[in-house]
């Protein structure tokens, strides 16, 4: 997950990016007509300070390489945020990154 | 000071209960979540999610996505609103498979506004809906999508 998060005026803005196919389930290979299997994320959380400070929830209408952007009140430079997301198929990742 | 035993039990039935009532909302979200995901249509969807179909039009809700999107596969979308105390942000897509595509929730100390990018199949209406408390509010705008590219 590539993150950029910066401090100003007491906001702190986010900008998260995820590698992910967000497979549909509707696509299907040329080959042998076979469905592609679908393979999205379901959910993607940012934590600060031990506290969850964002929860999005997906569906297969994502795009591919979800990106997502939010604000929160307070923050401080060089504190780390905790990024998550889990995916339909038990996938997981996990990002820190460092507010500037 | 002992605690007589019929009292400890009381007590007991009383904490399990507290805590069961903690615990209960979050599985149920989760499964409520789910069935949105999957309804077809959008008012099927906005009952499973909120389990209402009452949604109020507001200017107060303002809604970014281009009338007539390049990539339809990659769709910029932003909503902001000023109302306070918003639960969670919702966006939904009627023409899509499914039309519910997110759910944003906003922890307080969170600002009620996002930003992301979204499939969008054919020409249709996209909504997003701010629930605050019992309250849900929306805002909708018409995108058409131009050639029979679909993705692929």
């Amino acid at each position: 997950m590539k993150v950029r998060a910066i401090i100003k005026n007491n906001i702190t803005n986010v900008r998260v990016l995820a590698e992910h196919p967000m497979e549909t389930g509707l696509e299907i290979y040329e080959e042998t007509g076979q469905k592609k299997p679908a393979k999205y994320i379901q959910k993607l959380t940012c934590e600060y300070a031990e506290k969850v400070i964002f929860l999005a929830h997906f569906g297969p209408s994502v795009s591919e390489n979800p990106y997502v952007s939010f604000s929160f009140k307070g923050g401080k430079k060089g504190d780390t945020l905790l990024f998550r997301w889990n995916d339909n198929t038990g996938d997981i990742k996990k990002t820190e990154a460092i507010i500037n | 000071m002992t605690l007589s035993r019929r009292k400890f039990v009381h007590l007991l039935s009383i904490a399990t209960t507290a805590c069961t009532a903690l615990i209960t909302p979050a599985i149920s979200w989760a499964a409520w979540v789910n069935d949105a995901f999957n309804a077809n249509e959008t008012e099927e969807a906005y009952k499973k999610l909120f389990g209402s179909t009452s949604l109020k039009k507001t200017k107060k809700v303002k809604l970014k996505v281009p009338k007539v999107p390049d990539n339809n596969n990659a769709v910029p979308i932003s909503v902001k609103t000023d109302i306070q105390n918003v639960d969670s942000i919702s966006l939904f897509v009627e023409n899509n498979p499914q039309p519910l595509v997110a759910i944003f929730e906003i922890p307080d100390g969170t600002l009620p506004e996002i930003s992301t990018r979204i499939r969008i199949y054919q020409t249709t209406t996209v909504t997003a809906v701010v629930k605050t408390g019992e309250q849900l509010f929306s805002k909708s705008q018409r995108v058409t999508i131009t050639d029979g590219q679909c993705g692929g």
